[in-house]
Order: structure tokens, then C-alpha cells, then sequence
């Protein structure tokens, strides 16, 4: 498989009022492995949606969506949630932990869907919170923890897995200047050492700076397509 | 997993305490409300059958059919024979004959003219040498003042008569009647005490003699016109006494005589038969209400909770569970709650009963003009069925409320579920 994501004149309309709205257009994409890649646009430009359409939470209206060699109108609920369980992390703007369980439990949940065995699990939670920096928190609830150390633990539990893809949604929009870059080159150093693909939706400079491709969206459009240089 | 949800149930205490609390209210109601009305039940069954029905009664055929007037003229006869044989037959069953019958209540002041005037209802039974039918008739409870007869022409009569015709102990008065062949007899006899049941009909006029009075004053000799039946314990048990009933007829109830014995059961009663089966019924539909009440309210507070949850639902998609095993595990979650809630709601059932079992309340009070036989305490009484009524509407109400809440999950896209959270 070489291509991760490949998107074919694909439409997304949601229903609006009495009539519909186009939020996404004639989009033609095709991201490989181990790219490490940002959809970038004003607000309402259409990023969250093409993310979820990519990370199989909301399927297309019209043309072709292939996930990592599956096309995503033919899986089955069941099916779409096990391609997630097994080869998708996500990552949120507002984190979005278990706010009952702790860091542990929070990067634990993943392998517990996969069925993985227990002493495997704890290898694979604790090597997780060592890349992201938090193993001195593994039992602390997510109201102890700080933004972005929060954002860490989310980041622990998209890649705990060893996903081939992570999606990730604004991951920065509430972290400061310092923990933005922080939670960056973490995901850098997981995208050369892993070969994790990465895709971003974002409108902060500093990710997009991060970027080696920046896929520009305006009105659900794709405006441009940038290869960084180097 | 399993361990995983048990620690979120254990910690969220929003998720569980609420639900949790309205299942065992609920229960509790539920349990309280079977004790009370089985309490109830079994206190108006004791005292009917005391003072009315008996277990079972023995009367004549004919006076079977126009019970109601209790006609004393169609008695049976040859009672002492019939009773000998009756106890060789079924050991363990009480056997106690007694007649009722009506007049006038006449108190002459000391020149012997008429001071007073009323009717009565006279029931005679036997008060001197038969201690078991003091007790059966719970007689020492009902006492006001004076003593329990010790001769044939003493007689107890109701303290309403008494202070309204303001006698004293020991006062004579006499009974007019009229003997079971229809003629007139007057006797004198001596008021020996005053008695009280909490029940309107006897209570307003009653009368008690004894057995061997009644020879003389209407001509029945060796009559009686009903035997009341109690079974062992003095424990009513509808199909013993069925059984029973049925033995007897076969054996004794010629269809040519009229005048031969036949015996009928307290579920024969029309009222008390209808009053049986109406508590029993309305139990049900007070349960059902119950059951279906907590239900929507689980349903509501599982519907806040699941809008509450639904950060929760979005993430578990997104990692890969998938909307069937996330609905599974919320049905899971709210079986286990409404064990739990089952259990505690339960023993608190339990334990307001126990309290009133041996605390009984005091309705006398209510209870002074009830036609309702019943006693002037009302318990409630623990039963078998008490201790696992609760826990089918428990459990249902909870896995109703939460298959109706979670049924959100169904309803919304993924992606939708997943947007809510953001917000
Ligand atoms: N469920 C929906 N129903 C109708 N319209 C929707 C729905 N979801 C999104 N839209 C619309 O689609 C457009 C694109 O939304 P999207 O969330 O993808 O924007 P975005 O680029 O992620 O914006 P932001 O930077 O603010 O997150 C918006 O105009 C939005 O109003
Ligand atoms: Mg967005």
C-alpha cells in the first residue's frame, strides 16, 4: 500500500434549512506514508470535515475516498470502527480524555478494544508516555494535569497503537507558544522514528511551520498544494 | 473491559448515584407497599375469619342459601355428635360452634319498667369452658371492663350499649327474641363485662352468650347454626381449606336434605372473596405504575447522563468501538446498577416494614365506624415474595431507561456525536 489517503472528485454536502450546503468541493488528494501533512484554511473552510471523512467518522456525498486501500463507502459501521481501533489515532483540539480515568487508563483504552494482553499493554502505555514526556503522571486524572500536558496524553493515546495514520484537529488551538512546540516535535520525532503518517487541520503559524505539506483550503476548495523545500 | 467500565462506574458518581438513588426509592416503595398491603390483608383475613367467616363454617344447606339473614331456624342439629366426629376426622382444625341471632335489649329500672330499648346482635358461642374460643375470638383484647362470664346468664354486651343505656356491672337486663320456632321468650340475664371489637357491626350492638343458654332461651338444643372452622396455627391457606371443604361435602352433604351440613370457605364470602383478589390485583398495578414511573425516570436522568456522556461516546467511536458494543455496555452498566439499586432499595424496604411489623400503627381511632372487619392495629408483615418483589421492576425500570437513553447513540451520525463534545 503506498497511498495512505486517496480522495477522487469527492463532494460532501450536509443538509441546511429546507436545502443543502456544500462544505466540501471537487476534492482531489492523494496522501502517502509517512507524510507528515496539514490541511490549512480559514474557519468554515471545510477542515474538519475532510479530516473526519479521512479518519472515517463521516463518509463523502459524491466520489471515491479510499482509507489505507479500503474504500470507505463499502465498510460497514463495524467495520469502519475496527480500520479506526486498528490503524487510526485521533487527536483533538480539546483533548477530549476520560475524565474519570487516569493518564494510564486514558492511553490504556485503545489497546483494551484490540484486545492486546495485559503485561504487553503496560509495555506498550508506558513506552507511549516516555515519547510524549509524562511518565511521572501515569496516575493522575486529566483535571490534575495542565493543557498541554493533557494534549501529551491525548497525543499518547493516538499513537499508542503504532496507528499507520493520526488525524489531528487544531491540536494546538489551546496550548501556549512553548507547549505548541513542544507537542510538535514530539509528533516529528514519531513521524521519522514510526513512519506514523500525520495529517493536521490547522490555522496556527506555528504548526504550520512545522508542515512538510500544506494543503490550503478556501470555501471547501483546494487552493494549493505545497511541498516544503529541504 | 469489564474491569474498565467497573472503574468508571465506581468513580463517576453523577453516572451512578442518581440512578442508583431513584432505583432503590423506587424498589423501596415497591417492597414497603407489599409488606403494608399484605400486612393489611392478612390483618383483615384474621379478624374476618375470627369474628365473622371462620377459615371455613359449617351451616345446613338451606341456611347456606340466605346466609346473609343468618336464619337460625334452619340450625344444624345434633351438634354435640356431629362435633365428636368432626375432631376424630380432622385432628388439627378448631371446631367452634356459634349461632347468631337478633332482638330487643330491654333495661328496667328498679320498679322493672322500661327504662331502655334497643336491638342487638346476639351471638352466642362458648365463653365458659372453652378457652381456645375466648382466645379465637380474641375476647380478652376486646374486653372494656367487667369479667368473662363464669355462668350461663352472664353475658357481655358492647360498651356502646352499656354507656348509652347507662348501665352498671352486674345490672340485669333482658332479651326479647324469638325462639327457632317463632314464638316469644324473654330472659333475664346479668351484664358481666363490656367488650369493644373496632368493628362497626358488632360494636354498635353485640351481645355474647354462652352455648348453653340458648337451649332455653330459643329452643335450640344441641343446635347450632354455623360451626366455624379454623385451620392449624390459625393460618388461613386458601387451597387447605378448598381441600378440606371438598372432603367434607363429599362425605356429609346429602342433596335430598336440606337440613344436612355443608361447608364453605371464606373465599366463598362474596365480599371477602372480592376483596382477595382486588388487593392482590391492585398490588400488581400499583407495582406496574411504580416500575414504569422509575423507568421514565431513568430514562430522563439516563438521557441527561448520556447528553453529558456523549464526549465520552465520541471519543470510544473514534478509537474504534463500535455503536453496538457501546450501547451493550451502557445496558451493562444499568443492569448492574439496578441489581445494586435492587438490593439497597430492598433492605431499606425491608427494614421500614420490619419496624412497622413490630411497631404496629394505631388506627383504632379511624377504625371505630369501619363496616370493614379489621383489626385496630395495622402491621405490615414481611413475606417470601418481599424479599424478591423488588427486584424485577428494579432491574427492568433500569435497563428500560437506559436502552431508551441510549438509544442516542443510534440516532446520531458519528460525526455529529463526535461534534458535541467539542462544544
Ligand atoms: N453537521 C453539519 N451540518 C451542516 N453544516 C455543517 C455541519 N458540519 C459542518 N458544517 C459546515 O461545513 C462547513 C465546514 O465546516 P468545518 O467544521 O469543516 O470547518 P473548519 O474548516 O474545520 O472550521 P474551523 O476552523 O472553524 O474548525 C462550515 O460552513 C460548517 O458550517
Ligand atoms: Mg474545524
Amino acid at each position: 500500500m503506498e497511498n495512505i489517503v486517496q480522495i477522487k472528485n469527492m463532494i460532501k454536502r450536509y443538509p441546511a434549512g429546507s436545502g443543502e450546503f456544500t462544505a466540501l468541493k471537487d476534492i482531489n488528494l492523494t496522501i502517502g506514508k509517512g507524510e507528515f501533512t496539514g490541511f490549512v484554511g480559514p474557519s468554515g473552510s471545510g477542515k474538519t470535515t475532510l479530516l473526519n471523512i479521512i479518519g472515517t467518522l463521516d463518509r463523502q456525498s459524491e466520489g471515491d475516498v479510499q482509507v489505507m486501500g479500503t474504500d470507505v463507502l463499502k465498510l460497514t459501521h463495524k467495520q469502519s470502527a475496527r480500520l479506526r481501533s486498528e490503524k487510526i489515532g485521533f487527536i483533538f483540539q480539546s483533548y477530549n480524555l476520560l475524565p474519570v480515568y487516569t493518564v494510564y487508563e486514558n492511553v490504556e483504552f485503545p489497546l483494551l478494544l484490540l484486545n492486546i494482553p495485559e503485561s504487553k499493554r503496560k509495555e506498550m502505555v508506558l513506552k507511549a508516555l516516555e515519547w510524549v514526556g509524562l511518565t511521572d503522571k501515569i496516575k493522575s486524572k486529566p483535571h490534575q494535569l495542565s493543557g498541554g500536558e493533557c494534549q501529551r496524553v491525548a497525543i499518547a493515546r493516538a499513537i499508542v497503537k503504532r496507528p499507520l495514520l493520526v488525524v489531528a484537529d487544531e491540536p494546538t488551538a489551546n496550548l501556549d507558544a512553548e507547549n505548541s512546540h513542544h507537542i510538535l516535535k514530539t509528533m516529528v520525532e514519531l513521524n521519522r522514528e514510526l513512519k506514523t503518517t500525520f495529517i493536521f487541520s490547522t490555522h496556527d503559524q506555528k504548526v504550520i511551520n512545522y508542515l512538510e505539506r500544506k494543503i490550503s483550503l478556501i470555501d471547501g476548495r483546494i487552493t494549493k498544494d505545497e511541498i516544503k523545500e529541504g | 473491559m469489564f474491569k474498565f467500565l467497573m472503574k468508571g462506574i465506581l468513580r463517576d458518581k453523577s453516572r451512578t448515584l442518581y440512578p442508583l438513588i431513584t432505583i432503590s426509592m423506587g424498589v423501596m416503595l415497591i417492597v414497603f407497599m407489599w409488606c403494608w398491603a399484605n400486612g393489611a390483608m392478612s390483618g383483615m383475613v384474621d379478624k374476618t375469619a375470627s369474628l365473622d367467616l371462620g377459615h371455613m363454617k359449617i351451616v345446613t344447606r338451606a341456611y347456606e342459601e340466605i346466609i346473609d339473614q343468618k336464619p337460625y331456624d334452619l340450625c344444624l342439629t345434633d351438634v354435640d355428635e356431629l362435633l365428636v366426629e368432626l375432631k376424630q376426622k380432622y385432628p388439627g382444625i378448631k371446631f367452634k360452634p356459634r349461632t347468631n341471632f337478633g332482638g330487643l335489649l330491654d333495661v328496667p329500672d328498679e320498679n322493672g319498667q322500661t327504662k331502655a330499648q334497643g336491638d342487638f346482635i346476639g351471638i352466642a358461642m362458648n365463653l365458659l369452658n372453652d378457652p381456645d374460643e375466648i382466645e379465637t375470638f380474641s375476647l380478652k383484647d376486646a374486653m372494656v371492663m367487667g369479667h368473662l362470664p363464669k355462668k350461663s346468664d352472664e353475658i357481655l354486651i358492647s360498651n356502646v350499649i352499656f354507656e348509652k343505656f347507662e348501665l352498671k356491672l352486674n345490672d340485669t337486663v333482658s332479651i326479647i327474641t324469638s325462639t327457632m320456632y317463632g314464638s316469644m321468650s324473654i330472659r333475664n340475664y346479668k351484664v358481666a363485662g363490656t367488650v369493644r371489637f373496632g368493628v362497626k357491626a358488632l360494636d354498635r350492638g353485640a351481645v355474647l352468650i354462652d352455648n348453653s343458654a340458648i337451649a332455653d332461651l330459643l329452643d335450640m338444643e344441641n343446635a347450632s347454626s354455623e360451626i366455624f372452622c379454623f385451620l392449624p396455627e390459625m393460618e388461613y391457606s386458601r387451597r387447605d381449606a378448598e381441600k378440606i371443604k371438598t372432603s367434607f361435602n363429599a362425605e356429609f352433604t346429602d342433596v335430598d336434605n336440606e337440613f344436612s351440613p355443608y361447608m364453605r370457605t371464606m373465599n366463598d364470602d362474596a365480599t371477602m372473596g372480592y376483596m382477595m383478589k382486588m388487593t392482590n390485583t391492585s398490588i400488581m398495578f400499583m407495582n406496574f405504575g411504580l416500575m414504569i414511573m422509575v423507568a421514565i425516570v431513568l430514562w430522563n436522568s439516563g438521557l441527561l447522563n448520556n447528553i453529558r456522556r456523549y464526549g465520552e461516546m465520541g471519543v470510544r467511536l473514534a478509537m474504534g468501538e463500535s455503536k453496538g458494543h457501546i450501547y451493550r455496555s451502557i445496558v451493562k452498566e444499568s443492569i448492574l446498577i439496578g441489581i445494586l439499586g435492587s438490593v439497597i432499595g430492598t433492605l431499606l424496604g425491608l427494614a421500614i416494614s420490619l419496624y412497622l411489623q413490630y411497631h404496629p400503627v394505631d388506627i383504632s381511632h379511624y377504625m371505630n365506624n369501619s363496616s370493614i372487619m379489621m383489626g385496630n392495629e395495622y402491621a405490615a408483615k414481611i413475606d417470601g415474595i418481599s424479599l424478591f418483589i423488588g427486584f424485577i421492576p428494579g432491574v427492568l425500570a433500569s435497563i428500560l431507561g437506559s436502552m431508551l437513553a441510549g438509544r442516542g447513540i443510534y440516532k446520531r451520525q458519528t460525526a455529529q456525536l463526535f461534534k458535541e463534545m467539542e462544544k
